[in-house]
């Protein structure tokens, strides 16, 4: 057997496993969430909410297992915060969390931005100004995963990767908090409101997440 | 007449391909799908082709190349499948899709040997062209040329004396309100004119330098291109009304500025050999 034909069959080999890996199904078990997100209170000593319909936001995160989308307004304000919660308990290529820029406008103050509880904890989250038929929102967002809030999204890509390939299991959540952008209400305000209300909010969001 | 030891090679060859096309199948589906998806991608089409080109142009070469199996090519071989797999078990389409290019170029190396890998080296590559980045990738980057773009404009506009307003994404004219969404970034003018750039330095004599500084060229000058479009947009609403952006002109709009811009391209290299011709002339005296 000539050399040729051996480099042949080393390389169809070679192939033929990786078809084989490929084809294997590999099923995850879903984790279940610690706490319904409906159990989320609806009030608050600061805030109102009341459950919303949005089908654009939903039909994004129509994979999640389970979603809760409200509408906050602090009791001296007449402004509101589009709260958005999803929680993944599996994900798959055809089941994965996008991400909150995947939509169509321009986005611009692309940052990280901190965001303390009452408490004195603080965390960082990713913030954008979506502008889009004339209308603008601040949006701010993080993933959780494994106890962890990730507001970078190659990061949470390269985490969901790593806890899927060691450790079979990538259940992850997303918090999206939006507030609109007007000439009444600049972007600096809307950044003191929306942290303010993330700040309360952030924490009870976590304590239904499994660790 | 062909012999049987004739068609061994194409058999091979179409085994190794067909084990290929069927190992990748679900990322060449959806890698094609993204094609007709939007018009960031429109250009994937044009990539197979030119690639395919590329390699027919040195057919005879390869014809009278004498094949060299190197296990050196497991190297290359064996990383890209790992990545595939990687691909597989992390849920990443964006790895398992950059993986073949890797696969293909180790197999060559693994099968035909170092010197038809030298020659196969870009037309391989040049295929990376046709696979979609990640969306968060691409939203970055419309953002970053968004800003340079909107502040340029902005500041030159000014500068000629026409009153101005910028509001993040939008230009406010007495008459009229531009935004400047996703597609108006020169993105997708940015990603065709590095195609085309990184084709023109493969196909022209060139130094090495010459041709890294070509490349690099093609970014700003499709930045530059780019903003002039604004411009332009912006002068034609303030003495026309922001009607007279609508619909064809528009279209046909971004067709001649890209042209502009490649043209600008071919003057920068004949520029750059003449540079090269000089300096190599003083080198010689």
């Amino acid at each position: 057997m000539n050399r040729n034909t051996i480099h042949f069959i080393i390389a169809c080999l070679i192939l033929a496993v990786a078809i084989g890996f490929s084809k294997a199904q590999d099923t995850q078990n879903a984790i279940p969430l610690s706490e319904s997100l409906e159990n989320i209170p609806l009030e608050s000593a600061m805030y109102v909410g009341s459950d919303v319909r949005s089908i654009s936001i939903l039909s994004q995160y129509d994979t999640a297992d389970e979603q809760l989308l409200r509408s906050y307004t602090a009791r001296n304000k007449d402004l509101s915060i589009l709260l958005f919660v999803g929680y993944w308990g599996y994900q798959t290529e055809h089941r994965s969390i996008k991400s909150p820029r995947y939509m169509e406008g321009a986005q611009y103050f692309v940052g990280k931005k901190s965001v303390r509880s009452p408490q004195g904890s603080f965390w960082t989250m990713n913030s954008f100004v979506h502008d889009h038929d004339q209308q603008k929102q601040l949006i701010y967002y993080a993933f959780i995963s494994a106890g962890q809030i990730i507001p970078d999204d190659y990061h949470f890509r390269l985490h969901r990767m790593i806890r899927t390939l060691i450790y079979r299991r990538n259940n992850a959540a997303l918090i999206r908090a939006s507030t609109p952008i007007t000439p009444d209400v600049p972007l600096q305000e809307a950044e003191a409101y929306i942290e303010d209300f993330l700040g309360e909010f952030l924490p009870i969001v976590l304590e239904h997440l499994p660790k | 007449m062909k012999t049987e030891s004739n068609i061994i090679p194409y058999l091979k060859f179409g085994i190794i391909a067909g084990l290929v096309i069927y190992l990748y199948y679900p990322e060449l589906l959806t890698t094609v799908q993204s094609w007709s998806s939007g018009y960031q991608y429109s250009h994937g089409y044009l990539i197979p082709l030119v690639s395919g080109y590329l390699i027919w142009r040195r057919r005879h070469d390869l014809r009278s190349s004498l094949v060299e199996p190197d296990m050196l090519g497991l190297f290359i071989l064996v990383p890209g499948i790992l990545l595939l797999i990687i691909g597989y078990a992390g849920y990443e389409p964006f790895i398992k899709r950059y993986s073949l290019i890797i696969t293909m170029i180790g197999l060559v190396y693994f099968l035909l040997g170092k010197k038809i890998t030298k020659m196969l080296l870009f037309p391989i590559g040049y295929l990376i062209l046709m696979l979609p980045v990640p969306f968060i990738f691409f939203k970055s980057l419309a953002a970053n040329l968004r800003t340079i773009n909107i502040k340029a404009a902005y500041a030159i506009t000014e500068v000629l004396g026409v009153p101005i307003i910028q509001e993040g994404a939008t230009l406010c004219l007495p008459n009229a309100t531009l935004q400047v969404i996703d597609w108006c970034t020169g993105i997708q003018s940015l990603i065709a004119m590095m195609a085309i750039s990184l084709l023109y330095v493969y196909l022209t004599r060139m130094t090495l330098t010459g041709k890294i500084v070509l490349v690099f060229l093609s970014i700003p000058l499709a930045v530059a291109g780019n903003i002039f479009r604004i411009l332009v947009n912006i002068f034609l609403a303030y003495f026309f009304g922001d009607k007279v952006l609508g619909g064809i002109i528009h279209h046909f709009q971004g067709m001649i500025n890209f042209s502009f811009t490649l043209l600008l391209l071919i003057i920068v290299s004949f520029l750059i050999k003449r540079i090269e011709v000089k300096v190599s002339a003083k080198k010689i005296l």
